[in-house]
């Protein structure tokens, strides 16, 4: 006790000699609820008015949402649930599932096919005359 | 578009009426609602690329990534936010909550604006929840100064881009990005062009920002609370991005050499921002040095115009978005718990939260591109057009990706690695909420990798 | 003061705007700018302090000069033209002669020094008046003077706006910040009202409401310098949420309604081809936005329990209500949300 005690330095001879009410936490020490462990990082000091107080020593199942233990956990099934399951799940399988737009998908599948078959059959993957020259209908030299 | 909108403005009737004791449960259920609604958008049925339209909005491949990812972040802030808020009045809570809830507000309405005038106006409002944001909810005394920095860099730059709009309007006659795009060069004065075409980027690349005029977003960043670095680094600057790419469908065929010394100053700016990562002390400022860098590859990529450019520049603005955001996570656990943002006062955090450090790990690793995460594509595509547009550029983006590792890495071990100091050793375990929030952000990136065509845009 | 007094110089006051806004006649519309000065005047001095007397002093010599000039310009222009009719003025020398008078009247730079004197020495209820209703008169004076030399109002209307913004910088009493501010937006109003008259008057309108909507809440708040601005959140938390935005749209920021008269002032310049006026005057509107801005800090944004940049305050606590207060929701209203309304708002005026 004594020892952890020990950081208020210079202080303590004062306070340990005449403990001022405002120094005083006024609440019960509830520290006989709390496993060991979590004592022995988290003293429930008495001392500390104005120290940080875990919200362990309440809580030990805290998980960061309230000091609260009953809405902590609610808060906390409900960002697990909406988070997870509803936004990534549901809304991964949405995303996972829309439609092929504009038969890009198709597209990118097919040109696969074709250059295999192409590379089956040894021909070159793709003709110097894509399109056929014939079929294209230029406008004459004088038009410009 | 108002399938989102209404729900997202009753939030702030959510944020006032719901019990104190159920305030942020509710609006994190509401907003995630929202979120899984605004998932729609990036079903893209219509030829023309854009869909649910209505007279004012509507959205096409190139924004409805962004809305998505605005969307996604507010229930993330709130997440983010709540063990800070918990020591403040319920009243400071609500409002806290209004706030984040209009900023989402704005942001839809920017990102969605059919209409440039509307885009600026929206643009310029996202600027006041913001400032409020950095200086009211910012803990050191020098949010203030951050705060008139954010405010006078954006505005000086936008001013002159107003009345831009405004010209342009008087000589087209519609700023309807519908419209415009089909719009003919629009006949001016070479020397008035020069000016034109500088006023309607300066707003954006100050935004981005681009290296020379990026002072304010260190600043901005290492004041804001958690929430405000989140927004800002994920959304606000892809705000800058995303005009620029709407601004170059009007400016495309003018002026080929005017965007010289801009990519020059942005690749310039890779260099310079990681290496001046490396010798960071804060912890936050790194971070946001390190959005600097991202961005300005960014901005290189949409000034040379080409259509792996842009869909790079999309691509890595998402993935910078869910990283950079995740990254303030981290640092705000940490600032939780240490108060401290100097990464030599919080070593050693592996041995005392060791799930959190693979936390780290993962995010250092998805900020320095590690594949198959989007990061990667996005940068890979950006340094590819890069160099198909000259190959010079190779030296700055292979510099830039080999310093962002190198940072990563100095960021991973300054905070997770050595010896840990006396004053941590009885730190708080880490929360499940912490956990979460960075599922949250690392999950929809690492699903990405799988269906990577919901973030490339309309030029692919 | 006496009840019986007030309302007789109140209703002065409102005969004097009268006068002059119905009159076609010089002599009646000097009667109604002389009316309106004298009927403030008791107004002014009502404190019984050396401050407010020389705030009266001061007020009343500006405003004689001006009123002298313009009878001087008018005669002079009757004598020559041979009519009084305030909408056929047409000499040239007379009608700059008028319109500096009128702006000497207004406070636009370079006319301008006696009005932070002026606002600095009277109480915020009076301050209102002089900075509101006061301007009414004499601006609808200038919107009816037709062929005003076109330089005179664009170099007058940049310099206001500039020198409304640079002065304010340097402030730290609220009456001399507010003044500041009216000196530029008038100069917004002055650099657009040779090309659009009714934008100018949907520009003063705007102004109205804002400045009243500012010197209403400094008057609950009881506050005249920067430092008591800090005590707000004490004394009324609702103010203190809303003061923020209140001030921002006074600094002209979208989504609020300051936003509106200056987008169109704007939007008409480019139109005329007046690009780069349009741009400084769009900047120099950045100064005046860094001192709004910096009132915004000292009232919300630097709330408690926060450190505060200033030493709080002592004060007395008694509760605050002046009749003004119950036109400020309507005042906080118009200030902040009018900017969607615009179109409906512009028809009214055109």
């Amino acid at each position: 006790m004594l020892i952890r005690l020990s950081r208020f330095g210079l202080a303590l001879p004062r306070l340990l000699s005449n403990p001022q009410t405002r120094f005083v936490s006024q609440s019960k020490p509830s520290g006989a609820t709390v496993s060991p462990a979590l004592t022995e990082l988290h003293p429930v000091s008495e001392k500390a008015g104005h120290e940080e107080v875990s919200p362990f020593v309440k809580n030990p199942d805290y998980h960061g949402f309230s000091t609260d233990p009953v809405v902590d956990e609610w808060n906390m099934r409900v960002a697990f649930f909406m988070g997870i399951s509803v936004a990534l799940v549901i809304g991964g399988t949405f995303l996972r599932y829309l439609p092929d737009h504009g038969m890009r998908e198709w597209a990118r599948r097919e040109a696969e096919r074709v250059i295999l078959q192409r590379e089956k059959e040894g021909l070159p993957v793709i003709d110097e005359n894509y399109y056929d020259p014939n079929k294209i209908i230029l406008p004459s030299a004088e038009d410009k | 578009m108002l399938k989102i909108l209404i729900p997202t403005l009753l939030l702030i009737p959510t944020s006032w009426l719901a019990k104190a004791k159920w305030l942020w449960p509710t609006t994190l259920l509401h907003s995630f609602i929202i979120t899984l609604f605004s998932l729609a958008w990036l079903k893209n049925t219509s030829e023309t690329n854009w869909s649910t339209l209505n007279p004012y909005m509507a959205t096409d491949p190139l924004s409805s990534p962004l809305l998505t990812l605005t969307c996604w972040l507010l229930p993330l802030m709130i997440l983010a936010s709540q063990n800070h808020l918990a020591q403040d009045p319920l009243v400071r809570q609500r409002i806290y909550i209004t706030l984040l809830v209009t900023l989402q507000l704005s942001l839809i309405m920017a990102f969605a604006a059919t209409e440039l005038t509307m885009f600026y106006v929206m643009f310029e409002t996202t600027l006041i929840p913001t400032l409020i944001l950095i200086t009211r909810w910012g803990n050191q005394m020098e949010r203030l100064n951050a705060g008139t920095y954010f405010l006078f860099y954006t505005l000086a730059s936008s001013l002159p881009l107003l009345i831009t709009l405004l010209a342009l309007q008087n000589k087209t006659g519609t700023l309807s990005l519908l419209i415009i795009q089909l719009l003919g060069p629009i006949p001016i004065s070479p020397y008035v062009n020069i000016i034109w075409w500088t006023t309607s980027l300066l707003a954006f690349l100050v935004k981005m920002p681009l290296y020379g005029v990026h002072l304010w977003l260190p600043k901005a960043h290492v004041e804001a609370p958690i929430a405000g670095s989140m927004i800002l680094a994920a959304v606000l600057l892809k705000l800058g991005g995303y005009g620029m790419m709407r601004m170059m469908l009007i400016l495309s065929p003018l002026a080929k050499e005017l965007c010289y010394p801009f990519i020059i100053l942005a690749l310039w700016g890779v260099l310079m921002t990681s290496s001046i990562c490396l010798r960071q002390t804060d912890l936050k400022s790194l971070i946001a040095y390190s959005s600097v860098s991202h961005m300005g590859l960014v901005a290189a990529a949409i000034l040379i115009q080409t259509p792996w450019g842009l869909t790079g520049a999309l691509i890595l603005m998402i993935a910078h978005g869910l990283t950079s955001s995740a990254l303030f996570c981290l640092a705000n656990t940490n600032y939780e718990r240490t108060h401290s943002r100097t990464m030599i006062l919080t070593r050693g955090s592996q041995m005392i939260l060791p799930l959190m450090a693979t936390w780290w790990l993962i995010t250092c690793l998805a900020n320095l591109a590690l594949p198959p995460l989007p990061n990667l594509m996005g940068e890979l595509i950006i340094i590819s057009a890069l160099l198909g547009w000259s190959w010079w550029t190779i030296i700055f983006t292979g510099a830039g990706a080999l310093i962002t590792a190198t940072y990563s890495l100095y960021m991973y071990l300054m905070t997770q690695r050595g010896p840990v100091p006396n004053h941590m050793i009885s730190m708080n375990p880490s929360h499940s909420r912490e956990h979460l929030l960075l599922t949250l952000h690392l999950l929809p990136l690492l699903l990405l990798v799988f269906k990577p065509t919901t973030i490339w845009g309309s030029a692919y | 003061m006496n009840p019986y007094l007030l309302i007789v110089l109140l209703t002065s006051l409102g005969l004097g705007t009268a006068l002059t806004l119905s009159s076609t006649h010089w002599l009646l519309a000097w009667l109604g700018l002389e009316v309106g000065t004298l009927a403030i005047l008791p107004l002014m001095a009502q404190p019984h302090h050396p401050r407010a007397t020389e705030a009266a002093t001061k007020y009343f010599i500006v405003q004689a000069t001006a009123a002298a000039t313009l009878l001087f310009a008018a005669i002079n222009n009757a004598w020559l033209q041979g009519h009084w009719d305030i909408q056929h003025m047409s000499h040239p020398l007379f009608t700059s002669m008028i319109t500096l008078a009128l702006l000497l009247k207004l406070g636009l730079a370079p006319m301008h020094t006696w009005m932070p004197e002026v606002i600095q020495g009277v109480s915020l209820n009076t301050g209102l008046i002089v900075s509101t209703w006061q301007k009414i008169a004499p601006f609808i004076l200038l919107l009816q003077i037709k062929q005003i030399h076109p330089p005179l109002l664009t170099i007058i209307g940049l310099a206001s706006i500039l020198i409304g913004g640079w002065g304010g910088l340097n402030q730290t009493q609220l009456r001399k910040i507010l003044a500041y501010s009216s000196i530029a937006h008038l100069g917004w109003m002055v650099l657009i009202l040779q090309h659009s008259t009714a934008l100018a008057t949907f520009a003063l309108l705007i102004y109205i409401f804002m400045t009243s909507a500012t010197f209403i809440t400094l008057k609950k708040c009881k506050a005249t310098t920067i430092n008591m601005l800090t005590t707000t959140w004490t004394k009324a938390p609702t103010i203190t949420l809303v003061a923020p935005l209140m001030l921002l749209s006074l600094g002209g920021l979208p989504p609020l309604s300051g936003f509106a008269p200056k987008w169109f002032i704007l939007q008409e310049l480019t139109q005329q081809n007046f690009i780069p006026h349009a741009s400084i005057a769009a900047l120099a509107a950045l100064l005046s936005l860094y001192y709004y801005l910096r009132l915004s800090y000292s009232i919300t944004l630097s709330l408690s329990p926060n450190n505060l940049p200033e030493c709080l305050q002592w004060r007395v606590n008694y509760p605050i209500s002046t009749p003004l207060s119950s036109a400020l929701p309507a005042a906080l209203a118009l200030t902040l949300f009018l900017l969607p309304l615009t179109p409906s708002a512009l028809t009214l005026i055109i």
